[in-house]
């Protein structure tokens, strides 16, 4: 007969009394699988992440050769759209200039000429002037187009009032809305009249 | 993968000190690391000690037992009748004659002395049977103590039946077999055993033990009351040369008429005597009672013992002046090498 019960491993001469009630119980829950199982699934993680990164690096490195394989081919024409792109900038203010003068809907030399020879006899011409001025406003650019004009006259008010209507029927400036301006005439110490014109302009560019 | 290194630990302990033994592994082959004494009463931190040695602040610590339960019985029963002893009930029944005890109140087996294992009826029959164990409250009272210290038992084993084991393998061994006397003088009881090459020849409890002392020791300083005969008993300070015998009068008296009753009985003469159990400061008790008693002192090589249970020690930390407390460690060492 075994007192201890079957599950009791038998020694011989070594009968095993130990009273289980009272005793902590002290079973060892085995985690050294654990450790095992971490270390493999952290080597796993290192292992893809590195192809992983290596794929990624052959890909750029293709893509590099392929680049600068495309860099190389497009190389000669690109100096060619460099070199066009130098010579428009080059050309860009005279362009502009040309632009700006082409888009006067007039002929400076032309309205001067009318002018001078709109003028009656008894008015001389001492100083004329022709001034562009740019005026920004909020919806666009425009340009004030002003010919500045000193002159005298023998007598008054009839010669200036006739020089001031001849002006304003000329069709170029009846055309563009010009706005014409005197100031009052003065005396001078030769017993003429000096007075000034100013004939205003404001076109929008185009 | 690093591993925690795992240690042997093993614990003799007795109502008087528990003696604690470290090997390098729990498997074979065990090599003796450290040994150490712990005395019960007379230690001021027996559980810093308890950790120091183990080396842990674990909170259970687990270690292989090797006890002294009071009321312990290993016990001879020569059978005279074999068609009886088959019958159902009938081991029970000469349990509960030796023990006067309810056999569902001890943790008991009936060993087969030819193969060391509990007997069974379908067994051969063998002439002498023994009837090892102790109540059941005993051993749950040696736990608690170990338990309270953070050992836990994960084997608990009777170190008087070890003991009686590993002597009866080296009485057989030596050239000329005399039997042994094993006095494992407790707190309140004494076992007393007679060891022959073929086991346990006979044993005795008595209810004699150190507090008989105590008691003696108090009516013969004309001490007030028992502690502080207990503390005087304890103390180094205070030499037993003289005052010893008289204090060891019953025991001596009760291990005379023992071995006596084995010597008439057989015609055999004890060869040698054992007193395991008994820390340094009673180790007095040892030496008088040898000399009373007039027995040589057991004195193998310690070699011889742990050779053979596959037991290294290179620090040669297992002396003869030791051996009562690794000898019964001895045998559990062996069991664990040798599982039926």
């Amino acid at each position: 007969m075994n007192p201890f019960g079957k599950k009791r491993k038998l020694r011989p001469w070594c009968p095993d009394f130990k009273q289980n009630e009272g005793l902590p119980d002290i079973k060892v829950v085995r985690t050294g699988f654990l450790i095992n199982f971490v270390i493999i699934v952290i080597g796993l993680i290192l292992i893809t992440v590195t192809i992983y990164r290596e794929t990624v690096a052959a890909a750029a490195q293709a893509s590099l050769r392929q680049f600068e394989q495309q860099r190389e081919e497009l190389e000669p024409e690109n100096r060619r759209i460099l070199e066009l792109n130098r010579s428009f900038i080059e050309a860009r203010p005279v362009l502009g200039e040309v632009q700006r003068f082409s888009a006067v809907p007039f002929y400076v030399d032309e309205l001067l000429h009318a002018i001078g020879e709109t003028k009656p006899e008894a008015i001389s011409i001492e100083h004329i002037s022709y001034q562009v001025q740019p005026v920004q406003t909020r919806r666009d650019t425009r340009r004030r187009h002003v010919v500045q004009l000193r002159a005298r006259a023998r007598t008054i008010p009839e010669p200036i009032n006739e020089f001031k209507n001849a002006l304003a029927d000329l069709p170029i400036l009846a055309e563009l809305g010009a706005e014409i301006r005197d100031t009052n005439p003065e005396r001078t110490a030769g017993g003429t009249f000096s007075f000034s014109l100013r004939i205003e302009v404001v076109l929008t560019e185009p | 993968m690093l591993k925690k290194k795992r240690v042997g630990l093993f614990c003799d302990v007795s109502d008087h000190r528990l003696t604690l033994l470290r090997t390098t592994s729990w498997a074979n082959p065990h090599e003796i690391e450290a040994l150490v004494e712990i005395p019960l009463f007379t230690s001021d931190d027996p559980l810093t000690e308890v950790r120091r040695f183990a080396g842990t602040s674990d909170a259970h610590i687990p270690i292989r037992v090797s006890g002294r339960p009071a009321n312990r019985f290993v016990e001879p029963y020569h059978v005279e009748n074999f068609q009886k002893i088959r019958q159902p009930g009938q081991i029970e029944k000469v349990l509960a004659q030796k023990t006067r005890a309810k056999p569902e109140d001890l943790q008991w087996v009936c060993l087969h002395t030819g193969s060391g294992l509990p007997f069974t009826p379908e067994e051969s029959i063998i002439r002498t049977l023994l009837y090892c164990g102790a109540p059941k409250a005993a051993i749950r009272e040696v736990q608690d103590l170990l338990v309270s210290l953070t050992l836990v038992p994960q084997s608990f084993e009777l170190s008087t039946l070890s003991t009686a084991v590993e002597l009866a393998r080296w009485v057989g061994g030596t050239e000329k077999p005399l039997p042994v006397l094993v006095a494992e003088i407790g707190q309140r009881q004494t076992f007393s055993m007679v060891i022959s090459e073929r086991g346990v020849h006979l044993s005795r409890m008595f209810p004699l033990g150190t507090e008989t002392l105590v008691k003696r020791l108090q009516s013969e300083m004309g001490l007030r009351n028992e502690e502080a005969a207990r503390r005087m008993l304890i103390s180094k300070t205070l030499s037993f040369e003289d005052i010893g015998e008289r204090l060891l009068g019953e025991i001596f008296r009760e291990l005379t008429a023992f071995s006596s009753s084995f010597e008439v009985e057989t015609g055999e003469t004890i060869g040698y005597c054992l007193f395991p159990g008994l820390p340094e400061h009673f180790r007095w008790m040892e030496a008088i009672l040898k000399t009373r008693l007039g027995i040589p002192p057991l004195e193998p090589s310690p070699g011889d013992i742990l050779e053979p249970n596959g037991i290294e020690d290179p620090a040669g930390l297992l002396t003869i002046e030791n051996m009562d407390a690794w000898l019964p460690i001895a045998g559990m060492i062996r069991g664990l090498g040798n599982t039926a």
